[in-house]
């Protein structure tokens, strides 16, 4: 347990979600693959025998459909014997925990056979602390949520770092999902500890909108006088249980003394505010005949990737903060912009204590993969462009044949009716 | 001689009475906004997609819901599924959700329930959603109580419903979400059971149907309720209400039969006003406890209808009343505001036959919308645009009468000062009195307005300070409802025949006040006890 002190990191960099994740580390390792992202429609991969097309398919779904049994949690090397075992391909966490690997109960149709993690799992997460197993145990589907969680950080996370030089890249063998770069206190972290935060706040959110789980709690809004009884004056929006439950989840792991604790404790509330900060309402009058004399008003959940855009922003413009000791009185602890003429940063705002790490060059030891093999945008002048994301290293160009989807006909539910065209791109590749 | 009680009140005790009514009003007010919860509540609602494996689909016994005994295989739509077609996809919403461990259920103190449609489709850039698209949904609904078995739902209504998709979308890059505008789905106007299940499918019997739609990610659907305090508050209301109108309306009406002439007009719209107020207040929804009332969303309409179009019709009788050129020969009566009148009258059957068009038939279908077809939505505008109409000749012309009685009081106001001073204080009195209630209709109309607007701008709750929040759209709401009902009190016991006598023994005035009355009964047509002011009025038109 003291290890996890050491190296503080969001919840997820233990509930992995690979191995969706580790295929696209090793898609950005293996560059002869002709895997540009992000794709929309599935590219057809010639190394793999399987040729899966899929509707919404980027990186994130082939490696899904090839991996049927995806979801598994990722261990702490030193808590798991035998950890070499697992090396490589994914293992379903029964096969680690001894926990029994269920077929989905009623699908006897499917031949995939997901482990379905339940609440008894919890107590195996041996990663977790006494205070999360309890939040674990609070439902039966809540482990499901909270891969679901750290499913969609990684997701979102890689979507939003794809023409960046650090792309979010997972590791899988190792005792950290991101490698060692969290133990940065960079803007990555900052950004990384955020989402992850929005992201449990959302998926709990979203199970409890489904009805999924059980204990969303109904503190009526205001009126803590009036019976707290739903039929009285009703419940509050879910994304409140939401954000508590994150709140609770994550933010228990942070230690308020360290700095990092309180850098983190500041950005996983920025990432919780994010959420909350992107909710549209939306109204319904029903008055007489209809009218708006009478009007309700309510909130949406926005959509993960909204949020991701303006946590992105935020990354952009993160700021730079050094801890300040207030010695007078009691002993506070506070951050202050590290120049005394920069903005002082609000709740919202994302904040680190050190510079990143180089992301040009591979580095084992951190789990930095490097740019090399990355594929640039040779006209932009972004960070996706070739000289940015190259290092100044240069790059080679290939001209390959893309077989992409075209002129889909969507037919409800589940069926595209999509042709292949054919075209000769040129791809630009880091050296 | 008697007049109206108004005009014989004094300064004194008309101030008492004022400030008890709006101490009243003040309760009212407060009892909305500390007591009662927000009016209505929204869940929103995430459909679970269910894997539909029967064989025969029409079968309504067959229900897909995600918990409790019997739930259904779920299905995730990101998924592409070879072995699935549409017809075995169905979006279940079981309502209403589990909090805090417990299983809820509706109580019938939450009195309705309305559903929205929200439909969250991903952009596509090679299948973009036309806008105004149609979507064709197949919605079932059933309801199960709380000793049912949890698999023992029934059908409560089902329908094959055309929906229009109204989407837009800001950043045209796939994966993200459209703007789609909110679906109306359904309206019960009872909650009378206390579970409710909603099945949704999406057919493909023809093959334009549901081709335009995208790519539907996830359905949501916000079931929105009354909230059982805010019930409780108003029925309660109703309650003390109800027996003090009811109450004045006997006295007044036996003050009224005390009398030698038979009641004038404005004393019988009164009773009638009084009569409308009564219906608005009966707190009918003790029954919905009992029995099951789909009509009462229809039934509160109408009784709001009436209400309104009784207090327009009201005012305007009221104004031409008190107008000073007057036939006085002929007693008053409702024909000869047949063309102000016409205007509320079509106004109100307007908004009426709309509302039968929309609640009535929602009656039959609780998933029926006029506005789903063109026909439908051009009549349901018609009605509107009509009513909307009639409102603004209705304010026209009661703007224009209530002109004209200032300019003539005014006009009379000039030869006041060739009076005898009793005589022009008494008619003083009588103008500002009428101009005071003159000004409190102006004033509750006003408050009404404002306060709508300013619930409109300031959504919810107001803070005071740490400890008092106030629930601002309660408060407004049994603020106007006691405001009205106050009003209309008021104008009861105000317009009611005063028995007083004039003060005949005043040594001074005694013989300008004997031969005042001799005048006024030497009035042609109507016998004295007509309302002074009026009969002020008349005399003046008589010089």
């Amino acid at each position: 347990m003291d290890d996890i002190n050491k190296t503080p990191s969001p919840y997820l960099s233990k509930l992995n979600a690979l191995p969706r994740a580790a295929a696209s580390a090793r898609a950005v390792l293996k560059v002869s693959q002709p895997f540009t992202h992000p794709l929309v429609f599935a590219i057809k991969t010639k190394t793999r025998a399987e040729q899966t097309y899929s509707i919404l398919a980027g990186q994130n779904e082939i490696a899904r459909l090839i991996y049927p049994s995806t979801f598994y949690f990722h261990l702490h090397s030193r808590e798991v014997v035998g950890q070499s075992t697992y090396c490589g391909a994914p293992v379903p966490i029964g096969r680690n925990l001894a926990a029994p690997i269920r077929p989905v109960q009623t699908s006897n149709t499917s031949q995939e056979t997901i482990p379905i993690l339940h609440k008894e799992s919890c107590h195996r997460l041996e990663y977790l602390v006494e205070r999360q197993k309890q939040l674990c145990m609070l439902s039966d589907k809540m482990v499901q949520v909270l891969q679901t969680g750290a499913q969609q950080t990684i997701e979102e996370c890689q979507h939003q770092f794809r023409n960046s030089r650090w792309n979010c890249s997972t590791i899988d063998n190792s005792t950290d999902i991101f490698g060692g770069v969290l133990k940065f206190k960079s803007r990555e972290s900052a950004f990384v500890h955020a989402l992850s935060a929005a992201a449990l706040a959302h998926a709990v959110a979203r199970a409890c909108s489904r009805g999924e789980l059980n204990e969303c709690s109904c503190d009526a809004r205001v009126r803590k006088r009036t019976p707290r009884h739903w039929q009285w004056g009703g419940c509050s929006e879910d994304i409140r249980y939401g954000e508590k439950y994150s709140r609770d989840f994550i933010d228990v792991k942070e230690d308020k003394d360290t700095d990092e604790g309180i850098m983190n404790l500041h950005n996983n509330e920025a990432g919780r505010r994010a959420v909350r900060g992107r909710m549209q309402r939306v109204c319904k009058c029903h008055g007489m005949s209809g009218s708006c004399s009478v009007r309700v008003c309510w909130r949406r959940l926005p959509q993960l990737r909204i949020v991701g855009d303006a946590l992105a922003t935020r990354y952009e413009g993160a700021s730079h903060v050094k801890i300040v000791e207030r010695k007078r009185g009691k002993n506070i602890r506070k951050l202050r912009p590290i120049h005394a003429d920069m903005k002082k940063p609000n709740k919202t705002d994302l904040v680190y204590l050190e510079d990143s790490p180089d992301y040009c060059e591979p580095n084992d030891e951190l789990g930095i993969l490097g740019t090399r093999g990355r594929t640039c945008n040779r006209t932009s002048a972004g960070l996706d462009g070739c000289r940015l994301l190259c290092c100044g290293r240069g790059y080679q160009t290939r001209v390959r044949d893309h077989e992409e989807k075209c002129r889909c006909r969507f037919v409800w539910c589940c069926r595209v009716h999509c042709e292949i065209c054919r075209s000769k791109r040129d791809h630009h590749v880091c050296n | 001689m008697t007049g109206t009680i108004i005009e014989n009140l004094s300064g004194r005790k008309l101030a008492v009475l004022v400030t008890f009514l709006l101490l009243c009003q003040l309760t009212c007010f407060l009892i909305g906004g500390l007591v009662a919860p927000m009016p209505a509540n929204a869940q929103n609602i995430l459909g679970t997609v269910c894997k539909d494996t029967s064989v025969m689909k029409n079968d309504t016994t067959k229900w897909f819901y995600n918990r409790g005994k019997g739930k259904c295989q779920p299905v995730d739509l990101g998924e592409v599924h070879h072995d699935l077609s549409e017809k075995d996809i169905v979006f279940a919403f079981q309502m209403p959700i589990p909090r805090e461990g417990e299983t809820y259920d509706y109580s019938r103190w939450q009195q309705n329930l309305i559903g929205v449609l929200q439909v969250d489709i991903s952009y596509h850039s090679q299948m973009e959603v036309k806008p105004r698209s149609t979507i064709t949904i197949d919605a079932r609904l059933a309801y199960r109580n709380k000793e049912d078995p949890e698999d023992g739902w029934k059908l409560y209504t089902q329908s094959v419903e055309k929906r229009v998709l109204d989407c837009d979308i800001d950043i045209k890059t796939d994966e993200y979400l459209y703007n789609c505008s909110l679906i109306p789905l359904f309206e019960l106007g009872s909650l009378f059971h206390d579970y409710y299940l909603l099945n949704i499918r999406l057919p493909i019997d023809t093959p334009d149907m549901n081709a335009h739609i995208g790519h539907i990610q996830d359905m949501w659907v916000t079931v929105i309720n009354q909230n059982g305090g805010f019930t409780k508050v108003w029925v309660s209301l109703k309650t003390v209400f109800f027996p003090c109108i009811i109450g004045i309306l006997i006295w007044f009406w036996r003050r009224i039969h005390m009398l030698e002439r038979k009641p004038v007009l404005l004393e019988k719209m009164l009773l009638s006003l009084g009569i409308a107020l009564c219906f608005l207040n009966a707190p009918l929804e003790y029954l919905t406890l009992q029995f099951d009332l789909p009509f009462m969303l229809l039934l509160g309409d109408i009784r709001q209808g009436v209400f309104y179009a009784t207090l327009f019709s009201f005012w305007l009788v009221f104004a031409g009343e008190h107008m000073l050129i007057q036939d006085t020969s002929a007693q008053s009566s409702l024909k000869q505001y047949w063309r102000h009148l016409s205007a509320v009258a079509i106004g109100c059957i307007s908004l009426f036959i709309f509302d039968m068009c929309e609640r009535g038939v929602q009656l039959r279908n609780p998933f029926y919308s006029i506005w789903v077809t063109d026909l439908g939505t051009n009549l349901a505008l018609t009605f509107i645009i009509l009513a909307g109409i009639s409102t603004g000749v209705y304010f026209l012309f009661l703007c224009y009468l209530v002109y004209k009685v200032f300019i003539n009081i005014s006009h009379k106001r000039q030869s006041l000062p060739t009076m005898c001073s009793v005589r022009r204080l008494h008619y003083e009195g009588i103008i500002y009195r009428f101009k005071f209630l003159m000004l409190a209709t102006l004033l509750c109309a006003a408050l009404t307005v404002i306060g709508f607007i300013l619930g409109q701008v300031a959504e919810g709750q107001w803070k005071w300070d740490e400890h008092i929040e106030l629930e601002y759209t309660s408060a407004f709401f049994t603020g106007v409802y006691g405001m009205w009902n106050i009003y209309i009190f008021s104008l009861l016991v105000l317009y009611a025949p005063s028995h007083k006598r004039w003060p005949v023994n005043e040594n001074t005035s005694d013989m300008q006040n004997l031969s005042e009355e001799i005048e006024f009964s030497r009035l042609p047509g109507e016998r004295s006890e007509i309302s002074s002011l009026t009969s002020f009025i008349r005399k003046a038109t008589v010089d």
